[in-house]
C-alpha cells in the first residue's frame, strides 16, 4: 500500500525537477494518515527522528509521536509547552526525548518510565536544547544541555539533584547545539563553537561574516554530526564541514594544548539559504530557500539540493524544488530537515507538510528509466542487479521494452531483445511470438527464435513460415531448408504451400516448387519431391537421391534426370552399382543419345564380368554418334556380333572398320577388295597383306593392283621387302603404262637386293655359329665324368658304389646306374631320369 | 557442584545486572499482539481491544530483564513498517491466530517475506499460536506444518502454542524470551 501511494505521490512532487532527463537520486513521499489530521489543526515547529519513530513539535506547544507512516501514537503524544516547540531531541535508544521552548520550559521525558523525568521552567527563552546519546544508561549521568541566553549543562548528582554548568555565556543567547559523543556545538551571535566535554574545553571557534542584507542572527543555524567527529553546518548561505582530530603527540607534550584540533574539511557558499543539511555519503543534501522571491513577495518553492562538496567549492548533482503545501508563506526558517544517517532517509518538514526523501533503489531506477522509455539502460540496471531484491526481473522490463519496440515498429531490434531476454522459456516466447504475429513482423523474428535445446510449439513455426509464404517467397525458401523439419508439421506446410498454388497461380512458382520439393523429401516422400526437383530441372536432385537412397524410385525418372544433366546422372548411375545397366539400358531404349553416354561412361568404368555386355548395342551407338570410338572398341571386344556389326558398318560406309571386321571373319580377300577399292589405301592394303600373310592375299592385291599404273607403281615400290618382286613383275602386262616405273623398279630391286643380302648376311652368321656352337659340345662331351662314393643308382637308389663289381652305366648328364637296374640297357639310349619313359622305368620292387 | 556456584553467581549478577532485551512484536491483525502484551505486563487480559494504529511501545521488567516491546499493528497498511521495527531487536515475536485456519495463509506468506529481508538475518523468531482456548485451535504440530516453519533455518526459530485469555503458556513464552536477552544470547 504504501509503494502505491509512493507512485503518485512522486509523480505531483517531482513535476517540477529542473531537468526531466537526469536521472534522479531521490524519490519524495508524503506522510499522510494521522498527521494530515494534526497538521490540519496545528503546525510543524520541529522534527527530531528516532529509527523507530518520530517526534514532532508543534505550534500550539505539543509533541507528537509518530511512527514512519504519519500513524499518531497517541498514547505517548505530550503537551509539554504552551508555545511552539523549538527543538526535540531524542537519546540514542529512543527512550528519552527533550524539548525546550520560548515559555521557558525544558522537558525530559521518558517514554516508558517516568523515573528521570525533568520539567523545569527557566524563565527565559530556550531556543535549544540537546540530550546526551546515552541518557538512558544509568551510568551515564542522565545530561542534557540547553541553550537559553548561555549554555547550560544540566547533569544528574549523586543525591539525583540535577547539578546546572554554565558553559558558555554569550550575549545574543544560544541558536543552535548539536551533540555527538564527548563532543558539542553550537551556535551563538555568528559564530559555531565547538567544545570537548570530557576535556571541558573549547576546541575552537568558527567565524560567520555577515553580510548586508542576511545577518547570521536572523537565521537558523543548521548543526549536524555527521558521525561523532564530523560536523556540517549549514548558516545563511554557508556550508562549512570541519572535522575533529587528534592532536600528534609530539605537539602534547610540549605545550598544554587540546587533546583534539578541529580543521576545516570544505567552506563554500551557495545562492540560496539553507534551512538543513544533512549527509549523504560523501555528498551533501541541502534543503535550501532561494533568496529571491516572485513579484507579488511571495517565497519560492523550496529545494533539495545534492551536492558533493569540495575544498571551497561544490558541484550540484541534483536539485529538486519541493511543491511542499503553502510554500508561499514561509521562508527559511520554517523549514526543517532531519535525517537517518544509516538509512539514508531525509525528513523535510514544513508547517503543513512532512516529505520523506529517501535514495532511490534499484527498483526505482528500473521504473523510472522504463517510464522515461530508457530501456537499455533499465536493462542493463536489471542485468548489473542480477535479479536480488528486486521487482523488476529481465523478463519484465525486456517485455516492456520489446512492447514498447513494436509500437515503434523497430522489429528487427525487437527481434534481437527476445534473444536476449526470453532466454530458454518457452512460454514467453509463444506470448511474445503472437505478438510479431499480430503485427505481421513474424519474419524478423524467425531468426531469433530457439531452435536449439528449446523448441516452441509447432504451431509458432508454421504461423512463421505462412506468413513468409505469403510475404516473402525467397525467405520462406531459406527458411525450409535452414530448419530442421522436426520444429514444424511438415504436412501441414506442405497443405499451405499447395493452398498457396492455388490462390496465386504463377508466382514464383520455381521458389515454392522448390521448397515444396524440400519439404516432400522431409516428409518421407521422395517419389514427390524427385518430381518436384524434375519438374524445376533442378540439381539437388542428386543430392537428394543420395542423401536418402532413393536409387530404387527414381527409375522412371532416369530420362528425366539425363535430361537435367547428362554427366552428373551417369556418374551417378554408375555409382557403387546402385543402379543396375539393365535398368538404365531400358529406360533409356528410346533416347539414344543418352544411351550411348551411359554405355559409353559404363563401358569405360566397367571392369567386370559384365563388360562387352553392351557391346553389341554400343557398336550401333557408336556408329552413330561416335565413330572415332568404334574401331577400337571392335578390336578390343569380343562380345558383339560380327556379323551386325559389319551390316551396320556396311550400311554406314565405314570402310575400315569393315576390313577390320571382314579380316576378323577370315573374309579377307573381301577386306583387300574393300580397301584396295572402297578406300584405295595401297598401304594398309599391304599392311593388312603382310599381318595375314597369304600368297593368295598377296596375289589378289597383285591382280587388283595390276590394271592401275598408280598401284602397281606403289606396290613395286614396297613389295620387294616381302615377296618376290618377279611374281609381280612377271605378271605386268607388257602394254601397261606405269609412271614412275624407273624409280620404283629401282627401289624395287634396291630392295629387294637388300633382303637377298640380309637373308645371305644371316645364313653365314648363322653357319658360323653352328659350328662353333658344336665345338663346344664336343669339348663338353670330351670332359671325364666324376662318381664319387656319395652317388646313388639314379634307379635303386643305393650307393652307385658298391663292394663287389659292378658294371656301372653313365650319362653324359652325370646320372649313372647300376648296370643290371637299367635290365634293357641296350633299348635305353637316354637318361631315364632327364628322359623318363614309364615303360622303361624299372619296377621297384 | 560448580552448577550450584554458577547459580549463585547468577543471582548475585541479576542483584547488580539489569539485562535489557528489545523485542518486535508483529502479526495479522485480531491475533492478539496488544493483548499478549498486556498480559506478560500486568496480567490483565482484556476482551475488547481496539486496533492498534502504528504501533505500541512498552518496557516490561521481568525480575532482572527489562523487556522493550514494540507491538506494531498488522493490518495490511502496517506491514511494510514491520521490518523497520524488526531491525536490530533481540527477538521477532510472530503472532498467529491459531484457530482461524482462514487467514494462517496470508500469515505464512507475512511471516516469510518478513524473514527473507536480508537486513533481519540471524534474528531469532518465535512464533506463537494464540487463542489455543478456542475450539479447533490449532496445536503446535499442526501449526508448524502449515506455517512452514520447516523451511526456516537460517535462524533460531521456536513455535509455542498459547491462550492469553487462559494464560496458558505464557510462562514458557516468558522464559524463552528472558532467555534470548541481551546476556541470555551467550
Amino acid at each position: 500500500m504504501e509503494n502505491s501511494r509512493d507512485k503518485s505521490k512522486q509523480n505531483n512532487l517531482n513535476d517540477s525537477e529542473i531537468d526531466d532527463e537526469i536521472e534522479p537520486r531521490l524519490k519524495y513521499v508524503r506522510m499522510r494518515n494521522d498527521l494530515v489530521n494534526i497538521l490540519q489543526k496545528d503546525a510543524a515547529s520541529c522534527i527530531a527522528v528516532h529509527p523507530k519513530f518520530l517526534c514532532l513539535g508543534s505550534h500550539w506547544g505539543t509533541i507528537h509521536i509518530l511512527d514512519h507512516q504519519g500513524n499518531s501514537i497517541e498514547s505517548k503524544s505530550l503537551q509539554a509547552h504552551t508555545v511552539a516547540v523549538n527543538q526535540i531531541s531524542i537519546d540514542q535508544n529512543g527512550d528519552f526525548i527533550a524539548s525546550c521552548s520560548n515559555d521557558g520550559r525544558v522537558f525530559i521525558y521518558g517514554l516508558y518510565s517516568t523515573e528521570n523525568n525533568h520539567n523545569m521552567s527557566t524563565g527565559h527563552w530556550v531556543k535549544t536544547i540537546a540530550i546526551d546519546p546515552k541518557y538512558h544508561k544509568s551510568g551515564s549521568g542522565r545530561r542534557f544541555i540547553i541553550g537559553e541566553d548561555k549554555l547550560v549543562l544540566y547533569e544528574k548528582t549523586f543525591l539525583s539533584r540535577m547539578k546546572p554548568t554554565i558553559l558558555w555565556e554569550a550575549e545574543g543567547g544560544v541558536y543552535a547545539v548539536a551533540w555527538a559523543g564527548q563532543f558539542i556545538a553550537w551556535a551563538f551571535d555568528s559564530s559555531v563553537r565547538i567544545y570537548d566535554l570530557n576535556a571541558k574545553c573549547s576546541l575552537g571557534l568558527i567565524k560567520w561574516a555577515g553580510t548586508v542584507d542576511a545577518t547570521p542572527e536572523h537565521y537558523r543555524c543548521n548543526l549536524r554530526w555527521s558521525d561523532d567527529r564530523t560536523l556540517l553546518i549549514g548558516w545563511v548561505d554557508t556550508v562549512r564541514i570541519c572535522q575533529i582530530k587528534k592532536r600528534c603527540n609530539r605537539e602534547l607534550v610540549n605545550r598544554e594544548l587540546p587533546e583534539f584540533i578541529v580543521e576545516p574539511v570544505s567552506t563554500f557558499q551557495v545562492d540560496f539559504y539553507i534551512s538543513g543539511i544533512a549527509p549523504l555519503e560523501n555528498q551533501l543534501i541541502l534543503l535550501g530557500c532561494l533568496k529571491e522571491l516572485t513579484e507579488n513577495g511571495k517565497s519560492l518553492r523550496p529545494t533539495l539540493h545534492v551536492i558533493e562538496p569540495k575544498y571551497q567549492d561544490f558541484n550540484t548533482l541534483c536539485a529538486n524544488s519541493l511543491s511542499l503545501r503553502g510554500y508561499e508563506e514561509y521562508t527559511c526558517n520554517d523549514y526543517h530537515l532531519d535525517c537517518l544517517i544509516e538509512e539514508n532517509r531525509f525528513f523535510i518538514v514544513s508547517p503543513k507538510d512532512i516529505v520523506i526523501a529517501s535514495l532511490y533503489d534499484a527498483d526505482d531506477k528500473i521504473e523510472w528509466l522504463l517510464n522515461h522509455k530508457k530501456f537499455e539502460k533499465a536493462l542493463e540496471a536489471v542485468m548489473l542487479n542480477g535479479g536480488k531484491d528486486c521487482k523488476h526481473s529481465l523478463t519484465d522490463v525486456g517485455r516492456v521494452y520489446l512492447d514498447y519496440l513494436l509500437n515503434c515498429e523497430k522489429y528487427d531490434k525487437a527481434g534481437k531483445l527476445c534473444l536476449k531476454i526470453l532466454g530458454q522459456n518457452k512460454k514467453l516466447w509463444e506470448d511474445e511470438v503472437y505478438k510479431f504475429a499480430k503485427v505481421h513482423q513474424l519474419r524478423t523474428i524467425s531468426a531469433y527464435l530457439p531452435r536449439g535445446d528449446v523448441t516452441l510449439d509447432p504451431h509458432i513455426y508454421e504461423m512463421v513460415l505462412y506468413e513468409y509464404l505469403k510475404l516473402d517467397p525467397d525467405g520462406f525458401l531459406q527458411l525450409v531448408k535452414e530448419w530442421s523439419p522436426k520444429l514444424y508439421t511438415v504436412t501441414a506446410v506442405v497443405n499451405m504451400v499447395l493452398g498457396h498454388f492455388q490462390v496465386h497461380n504463377n508466382e514464383l512458382h520455381n521458389v515454392l516448387l522448390e521448397a515444396l520439393a524440400i519439404l516432400y523429401s522431409h516428409d518421407g516422400k521422395y517419389d514427390k519431391a524427385l518430381a518436384m526437383y524434375l519438374k524445376l530441372r533442378h540439381k539437388d536432385v542428386f543430392l537428394l537421391i543420395q542423401k536418402h537412397q532413393l536409387y530404387n524410385s527414381f527409375y522412371d525418372m532416369i530420362e528425366g534426370l539425363m535430361d537435367l544433366d547428362a554427366d552428373r546422372a551417369i556418374q551417378f548411375f554408375l555409382e557403387k552399382d546402385k543402379v543396375p545397366s539393365e535398368i538404365v539400358v531400358q529406360k533409356l531404349q528410346n533416347n539414344h543419345r543418352y544411351l550411348y553416354m551411359y554405355l559409353d561412361a559404363l563401358d569405360k568404368k566397367d571392369t567386370k564380368d559384365s563388360k562387352g555386355k553392351y557391346h553389341g548395342l554400343l557398336v550401333r551407338l557408336y556408329a552413330d554418334y561416335s565413330r572415332d570410338k568404334l574401331l577400337p572398341l571392335l578390336r578390343r571386344s569380343d562380345n558383339y556380333p560380327i556379323q551386325q556389326a559389319l551390316d551396320i558398318c556396311s550400311q554406314k560406309q565405314f570402310y575400315s572398320e569393315m576390313v577390320y571386321l571382314l579380316g576378323r571373319m577370315g573374309n579377307t580377300s573381301q577386306a583387300l577388295q574393300l580397301m584396295t577399292r572402297e578406300l584405295n589405301d595401297m598401304e594398309s592394303a599391304i599392311k593388312f597383306c603382310q599381318e595375314h600373310d597369304d600368297e593368295e592375299l598377296w596375289n589378289d592385291l597383285i591382280n587388283y593392283s595390276l590394271n592401275k599404273s598408280d598401284a602397281i607403281t606403289f606396290l613395286l615400290q614396297k613389295i620387294g621387302t616381302y615377296v618376290d618382286p618377279q611374281l609381280i613383275v612377271q605378271r605386268i602386262k607388257p602394254s601397261l603404262e606405269i609412271p614412275g616405273l624407273k624409280k620404283a623398279l629401282v627401289k624395287m630391286m634396291c630392295d629387294y637386293n637388300l633382303q637377298i643380302s640380309v637373308q645371305e648376311g644371316c645364313k653365314k652368321i648363322l653357319s658360323s655359329d653352328y659350328f662353333n656352337l658344336h665345338e663346344r659340345l664336343v669339348k663338353c662331351h670330351q670332359k671325364g665324368i666324376f662318381i664319387d662314393d656319395d652317388q646313388m643308382c639314379g634307379a635303386c637308389h643305393r650307393k652307385i658304389i658298391v663292394r663287389e663289381s659292378r658294371n656301372l652305366v653313365i650319362f653324359y648328364c652325370k646320372h649313372a646306374f647300376h648296370e643290371e637296374c637299367l635290365p634293357n640297357f641296350q633299348i635305353v639310349e637316354n637318361c631315364v631320369i632327364c628322359n623318363p619313359q614309364k615303360d622303361i622305368l624299372p619296377d621297384r620292387k | 557442584m560448580l552448577a550450584l556456584i554458577n547459580r549463585i553467581l547468577d543471582w548475585f549478577k541479576s542483584l547488580f545486572w539489569k539485562e535489557e532485551m528489545e523485542l518486535t512484536l508483529v502479526g495479522l491483525q485480531y491475533s492478539g499482539k496488544t493483548t499478549f502484551v498486556n498480559v506478560i505486563a500486568s496480567g490483565n487480559f482484556n476482551e475488547d481491544m481496539i486496533p492498534t494504529v502504528g504501533f505500541n511501545m512498552r518496557k516490561i521488567t521481568k525480575g532482572n530483564v527489562t523487556i522493550k516491546v514494540w507491538d506494531i499493528g498488522g493490518q495490511p497498511r502496517f506491514r511494510s513498517m514491520w521490518e523497520r521495527y524488526c531491525r536490530g531487536v533481540n527477538a521477532i515475536v510472530y503472532m498467529v491466530d491459531a484457530a482461524d485456519p482462514d487467514k494462517i495463509e496470508a500469515s505464512r506468506n507475512e511471516l516469510h517475506n518478513l524473514l527473507d529481508k536480508p537486513q533481519l538475518a540471524g534474528i531469532p523468531v518465535l512464533v506463537l499460536g494464540n487463542k489455543r482456548d478456542l475450539p479447533k485451535a490449532y496445536n503446535e504440530d499442526k501449526l508448524i506444518d502449515r506455517m512452514n516453519l520447516s523451511a526456516i533455518l537460517d535462524r533460531e526459530i521456536c513455535c509455542y502454542i498459547i491462550s492469553c485469555k487462559e494464560k496458558h503458556n505464557i510462562d514458557i513464552t516468558l522464559q524463552w524470551l528472558i532467555a534470548h536477552s541481551k546476556s541470555g544470547v551467550r
